[in-house]
C-alpha cells in the first residue's frame, strides 16, 4: 500500500497554510523580517532614551549637538539650543555610552541564552544554569576586592571559562555529558561560586565597600565609559557574531547529539566552540555590568514566538530584541526614581519573572 | 524514485571485527557483518542486544574500541563528515521533540551536509523537503510545529528528514515505533521503495512478522554479538528465535502476502 | 581606680556645693560611689528607635561598634567602661589620641564574640550592627540581659529616624547618653561646649552647591536630604544638591550629579576607599572631568567618622568651614 492516502493534514483541522515552493523562498518568510523589523526598532530606541534622563536636553539639541560633533565645529555660543559643555558630557560620555554598552550587553546576554537552551536542549538554560555568570563574578569580585593585579574583563571572563571547564567536567565524570546532568552540574558549581563570591564580600568589605559590589551583583550599567563599550562591543565581534552565522548548525542539535553527527556536525568540537564563545561573550558582559538576570533566559523564549525556533533566524532576532529590552530597561533603572537611580538588574527581574511565568503558562497550555 | 539520479552510489556497507565499550563493559564484541546494497535488512535481537549500539557506529556517531565500517570498500571514518553525511543518514531510536520547530523546518535540517555552514537553504532545498515530506504522506503539514503532532507523524518527519539528505544508505532504529498497523506497512513499503531505486537500508526491528514480511535480510544479535545472519528465508527459523528470546515459535505461510509469519508461545519457564 | 567619670562627679558636685552656701567643712565629706547619686534616675527606660530599653543601673561593660559609638563614650569621659570595641571607621580624633582602648574586632564581631566580653551594653552606630550575624538581635541580646543602643541618629524607623537631622537633636543624643550613664553634668558640659563652637561657625554667604560623595563609582553614594551631610554642609553655608532626596544618603545618578554641576565637592576620606582614589575617578572619567568642581579642584575633605552624626560633628562642621575659607573664589 502507498502512504499517500493516509495524509491527514492537521488531523481533521485545515492545513495551516503551508505556502507553496515559490513562496517559500529562502529569505522571504515572514519571520526573516523579524530582524529587520527589529533592527529599526533599536536604532529608533537609541535615539529615543538618547534624550530621557534626570537632565533636560530635548531631541532637537541632541541632533544639533549630534551635527556640531561630526562636522567638528564647537557650539555657536548664542544658540539658545546649543548645549553646555557640561551638557554635552552628559550626552556624550554618559548616556551614549551607558545606551550602547547597554545595547551590546543585552545582545550578548541575550545570545548566550538562546545558544545554551540550543545546546543543553533544555528551555532553563542561560550563562546563570551553567554557572557562567556565577563564575565571571567571582572572577570580578575577586579583583574588585583583594586586589587581584588582573584587568577585570580578564579576571570576569577567566571565571567564566573555569566555570564552564569545571561544569561540563563535572557533568562528564557522571557520565556521557547530557542535558540533565550538564544543568546539574552547572547549578553546584554556580552555587559554589555564588558562596565563594559571598565569602569574599563578607570577609573584606569595610565600611560601606560593600555597596560597590553589592551594586555590581545586582548587575548594573551605571558608570558605563567608553571603554565599557569598547569591551562590550569587541567582545560581541569576536565571539558575538560567529555565533550568530553559526545558526544553520545550531539547529543541526535539535533531535540530540547523535542526530547533529549524523547530519555531518562535529559535535564535541562545536559544542566546545559555542560555549567557550558563550562564555567569552558573558565574562565580558558581566565584566562591564555584573550579572544581570533573565536577560538569557527569557528573550529566547519570547523571540521564539515571532521568529519560530530556527536559529538562523532566531539568534539575529535574539541579539537584537536582548539590545532592545536592556536598552530600555535601563533607561527605567535611571530614571524612574531619578534623582536616584536602581540597579538595572532589579529592574530585568522585575519583568522577567512574570514574563517568563507567561511563558512556562503557555507552554502548558500548548501541550 | 524521483531523486534516484542524485543519490550517492549505494553499496555494500560492511563492519569489520567492530568491537564497541562503554567504561569496562563491552557492549559489542568482533561484529563481523555485510548489509548489502538494493535490499532491507532488519537488525533484531532483544533488548540490550546491542542493536542501537551497531546503527551507531555504523553511522559513525560512536567511535568504535576496535574496528571499521565500509561503505563500499572505503572506512566510513576517514571520510569527511559531511561527505559521510551525504552518503549515510541516520534515524535514532527516541528523538526528543521539545522543540518548537515546524515540520518543514525540520526536515529542512536534511540539507545540512549540502551547503556551506553559513550559506541559507535554496529554492531547490525547499523542493526536496517538499518531496521527503509527500514520500512520507506528509504533504501538507510543513507549517504545523512538531511538537503538535502525534507520535507517528513525528516519526514519519524524521525519515522525511533522512530522506531529504539523499544517502545511499538509510539506517533507522525502530522506525515502526509509535506506529499504528498501516503506518507500520507504509514506513517499511517506502523503505522497500528505496531498497528497489538501489539503497542500502538498515533498520533495527522488534516485530519478527514485519522482519519476516519486509526484510531481505536479518542480522540478528544477542550479547553483543552476531548470532545469525543471512537471506531472511533462511535465517529466520524457529530454532534461532527460541534459542535468542527464549520464546517457541513456529513458522506459518500468510495467506494474504504468501511470506512467512511467526506464532509464539508462552516464554520458556526455566 | 579613680576613674575620670568618678573625678568628673565629684568635681560637678564641687563646683555646685562652692556655689552655695557650704561651709569649707562640707568638702571633704566622702564622695558618693558612682551611680550612687544618679541612682535616682534608675531604672531609666529609654525608647530607642522604637525598642524599649530599662536601665537598672549605670552600664559597666560595653562594647561599642563603630567609631561613633566609642567616641561619645569617650567624649563623657566613659572610656574606661568600654570593654571592646569593634567596627572602627577610621582613627579616633586627636582628642582621644591617648585613649587605651581594647579592640574586639577590625569589622562587625559575631555574636559570640561579642557575648565573650561579657557586657552589660552593646551599643552600635548602625541598627544593622544588630543582626543575628551581627553582634546579635536586639531582642535575643536583651534575653540575656544584655542592654543594646542603637545612635538614634542611625534609626530608621519612621517617627525615629531624622526628619531631618538637627544639631539639638544630636545633643539630646548625647544627653541621653549621660542619663544612661549617671553623668548627667558632664554631658550637660559637653552639649554646652558643643553649643558655643557652633555658635562660632560663620556659614559661607556665596550660596555654593555642594555634593556629599561618599563612596561608589558606578553610582555615586551621596549625602542626602535629611542626614548628617545635609546638616553639616548647611550649617557651613553649602547648598546640598542632593537635598530633595528623603534619605540620609542616597544613590544619586551621576548624570544628575553632573546636571546638578555643583560648586564644591564634599569628599568621604576612608581606608579602604581615600579622598585621592575619588578624585583620581572624578578626574578620569571624562563626563564627570567636565563638573566646575573637578575642573577646579574645590574639594573639602571628611574623614568616614566625621561623617556620622555624633558628638564629633560640630568639630567636622568647623573643619569645613575652615577648608571652605581656604578654598580659591569661583573662577567667573
Ligand atoms: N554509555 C553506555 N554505558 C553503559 N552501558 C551502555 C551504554 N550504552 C549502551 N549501554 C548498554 O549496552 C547494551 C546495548 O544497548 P543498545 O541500546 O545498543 O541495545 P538495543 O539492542 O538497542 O536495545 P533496545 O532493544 O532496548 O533498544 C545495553 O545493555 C545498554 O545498557
Ligand atoms: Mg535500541
Amino acid at each position: 500500500m502507498s502512504l499517500q492516502h493516509r495524509a491527514r493534514p492537521g488531523d481533521g483541522a485545515p492545513p495551516t497554510g503551508f505556502p507553496s515552493a515559490a513562496v517559500r523562498r529562502a529569505g522571504a518568510r515572514p519571520a526573516a523580517l523579524v530582524p529587520l523589523a527589529l533592527g529599526g526598532v533599536l536604532a529608533v530606541s537609541v535615539v529615543l532614551a538618547l534624550t530621557i534622563g534626570p537632565a533636560d536636553i530635548s531631541l532637537l539639541q541632541v541632533a544639533r549637538s549630534a551635527a556640531d560633533r561630526v562636522a567638528g565645529t564647537s557650539p555657536a555660543g548664542a544658540d539658545a539650543a546649543a548645549l553646555s559643555s557640561v551638557q554635552q558630557a552628559i550626552l556624550w560620555e554618559l548616556r551614549l555610552p551607558r545606551l550602547l554598552t547597554a545595547a551590546f550587553v543585552g545582545a550578548g546576554l541575550a545570545l548566550s541564552g538562546a545558544v545554551m537552551q540550543a545546546l543543553t536542549r533544555n528551555p532553563l538554560a542561560d550563562p546563570y544554569l551553567l554557572g557562567l555568570s556565577s563564575g565571571a563574578s567571582l572572577g570580578a569580585v575577586s579583583v574588585l576586592l583583594l586586589g587581584a593585579a588582573v584587568v577585570l574583563p580578564v579576571a570576569a571572563f577567566a571565571g567564566a571559562m573555569a566555570a564552564l571547564v569545571l561544569t561540563l567536567s563535572l557533568a562528564a565524570a557522571a557520565g556521557s555529558i547530557n542535558p540533565s546532568r550538564t544543568v546539574l552540574a552547572g547549578l553546584a558549581v554556580s552555587s559554589a561560586a555564588s558562596a565563594l563570591t559571598s565569602f569574599i564580600i563578607f570577609f573584606s568589605s569595610k565600611g560601606d565597600s560593600y555597596r560597590e559590589v553589592l551594586n555590581w551583583l545586582l548587575g548594573s550599567l551605571a558608570g558605563s565609559t567608553w571603554t565599557s563599550v569598547t569591551i562590550s562591543a569587541a567582545a560581541f565581534l569576536l565571539a558575538g557574531i560567529p555565533i550568530l552565522l553559526s545558526g544553520g548548525l545550531l539547529d543541526g542539535f535539535s533531535f540530540g547529539d547523535n542526530a547533529a553527527g549524523a547530519l555531518g556536525l562535529n559535535v564535541p568540537v562545536l559544542r566546545w566552540v559555542l560555549l567557550a564563545g558563550t562564555a567569552v561573550l558573558t565574562g565580558a558582559m558581566v565584566s562591564v555590568s555584573g550579572s544581570i538576570g533573565f536577560v538569557g533566559l527569557i528573550l529566547p523564549h519570547a523571540v521564539r514566538l515571532l521568529t519560530g525556533a530556527r536559529h538562523r533566524v532566531l539568534l539575529p532576532a535574539v541579539a537584537l530584541a536582548g539590545a532592545v529590552f536592556l536598552v530600555w530597561a535601563d533607561t527605567l533603572a535611571r530614571t524612574v526614581f531619578e534623582p536616584r537611580e536602581i540597579p538595572v538588574g532589579i529592574v530585568t527581574a522585575l519583568i522577567g519573572a512574570p514574563v517568563f511565568a507567561v511563558l512556562l503558562w503557555r507552554r502548558k497550555a500548548q501541550s | 524514485m524521483s531523486a534516484a539520479g542524485s543519490i550517492a552510489a549505494a553499496g555494500e556497507l560492511r563492519a569489520h571485527g567492530l568491537s564497541y565499550s562503554a567504561g569496562q563493559r563491552v557492549i559489542l564484541s568482533g561484529i563481523e557483518c555485510a548489509l548489502p546494497g538494493s535490499a532491507v535488512t532488519g537488525l533484531l535481537g532483544p533488548n540490550g542486544a546491542g542493536k542501537s549500539s551497531l546503527l551507531r557506529l555504523i553511522a559513525a556517531v560512536l567511535k568504535p574500541t576496535s574496528g571499521q565500517v565500509s561503505l563500499a570498500g572505503t572506512d566510513l571514518r576517514s571520510m569527511k563528515r559531511k561527505v559521510r553525511a551525504q552518503h549515510l543518514a541516520f534515524v535514532d531510536q527516541q528523538v526528543d521533540v521539545d522543540v518548537p520547530l515546524s515540520v518543514a523546518d525540520a526536515v529542512l535540517l536534511g540539507r545540512l551536509p549540502y551547503r556551506p555552514a553559513y550559506a541559507p537553504e535554496t529554492t531547490r532545498d525547499e523542493l526536496i523537503v517538499q518531496r521527503s515530506l509527500a514520500q512520507v504522506g506528509l504533504e501538507g503539514f510543513g507549517a504545523r510545529r512538531l511538537d503538535s503532532l502525534s507520535g507517528g507523524e513525528r516519526q514519519r518527519v524524521h525519515i522525511a528528514r533522512a530522506l531529504a539528505q539523499e544517502t545511499g544508505v538509510l539506517l533507522l532504529d525502530e522506525p515502526t515505533n509509535h506506529l499504528d498497523l498501516s503506518a507500520q506497512a507504509g514506513v517499511l513499503d517506502l523503505l522497500r521503495g528505496l531498497a528497489l531505486g538501489g539503497s542500502t537500508v538498515v533498520a533495527a526491528l522488534h516485530d519478527i512478522n514485519l522482519t519476516a514480511a519486509y526484510c531481505d535480510h536479518v542480522i540478528v544479535l544477542a550479547g553483543g554479538r552476531v548470532v545469525a545472519s543471512g537471506e531472511t528465508a533462511s535465517t529466520l527459523t524457529p530454532g534461532l528465535i527460541r534459542s535468542v528470546y527464549g520464546v517457541p515459535a513456529v513458522r506459518l505461510d500468510n495467506p494474504l502476502t504468501g511470506r512467512p509469519v511467526f506464532a509464539f508461545g508462552g516464554r520458556d519457564q526455566r | 581606680m579613680f576613674s575620670t567619670t568618678r573625678y568628673l562627679a565629684t568635681a560637678g558636685a564641687l563646683i555646685l556645693l562652692a556655689a552655695g552656701c557650704a561651709g569649707p567643712s562640707q568638702t571633704s565629706s566622702p564622695v558618693e560611689p558612682p551611680g550612687g547619686t544618679a541612682a535616682a534616675g534608675y531604672p531609666a527606660t529609654i525608647d530607642n528607635c522604637g525598642t524599649q530599653v530599662t536601665f537598672e543601673a549605670a552600664p559597666e561593660r560595653v562594647v561599642t561598634i563603630k567609631s561613633t559609638a566609642t567616641e561619645m563614650l569617650l567624649s563623657l569621659g566613659l572610656g574606661s567602661t568600654i570593654v571592646g570595641s569593634a567596627f572602627a571607621d577610621g582613627p579616633l580624633p586627636d582628642a582621644h589620641a591617648d585613649a587605651r582602648i581594647p579592640v574586639l574586632s577590625e569589622q562587625l564581631p559575631g555574636t559570640e564574640a561579642t557575648l565573650a566580653l561579657e557586657p552589660d551594653l552593646v551599643y552600635g552606630g548602625w541598627e544593622s550592627n544588630f543582626s543575628a550575624e551581627g553582634a546579635g538581635d536586639r531582642a535575643s541580646l536583651e534575653a540575656l540581659g544584655v542592654r543594646t543602643y542603637v545612635s538614634p541618629a542611625a534609626c530608621k524607623a519612621e517617627g525615629y529616624k531624622p526628619d531631618p537631622l538637627t544639631f539639638d537633636s544630636i545633643f539630646d543624643d548625647i544627653t541621653e547618653m549621660g542619663r544612661i550613664f549617671g553623668v548627667e553634668a558632664r554631658a550637660d558640659l559637653v552639649v554646652s561646649q558643643e553649643a558655643d563652637k557652633l555658635a562660632a561657625i560663620t556659614p559661607d554667604g556665596s550660596g555654593l552647591s555642594a555634593l556629599w560623595y561618599s563612596s561608589g563609582e558606578k553610582t555615586p553614594y551621596v549625602g542626602a536630604g535629611t542626614g548628617a551631610p545635609q546638616l553639616l554642609m548647611e550649617t557651613v553655608g553649602l547648598r546640598n544638591v542632593a537635598a530633595d532626596i528623603d534619605d540620609s544618603w542616597s544613590a544619586m545618578s551621576w548624570e544628575a550629579v553632573a546636571a546638578a554641576d555643583p560648586d564644591v565637592i564634599v569628599l568621604v576620606d576612608a581606608a579602604w576607599n581615600t579622598a585621592q582614589q575619588k578624585v583620581d575617578h572624578l578626574t578620569a572619567n571624562p563626563a564627570t572631568a567636565k563638573l566646575r568642581a573637578v575642573r577646579e579642584s574645590r574639594y573639602l575633605t571628611v574623614p568616614f567618622a566625621g561623617g556620622e552624626a555624633g558628638v564629633r560633628s560640630v568639630d567636622t562642621a568647623r573643619s569645613l568651614e575652615d577648608q571652605l575659607r581656604l578654598l580659591d573664589p569661583l573662577d567667573p
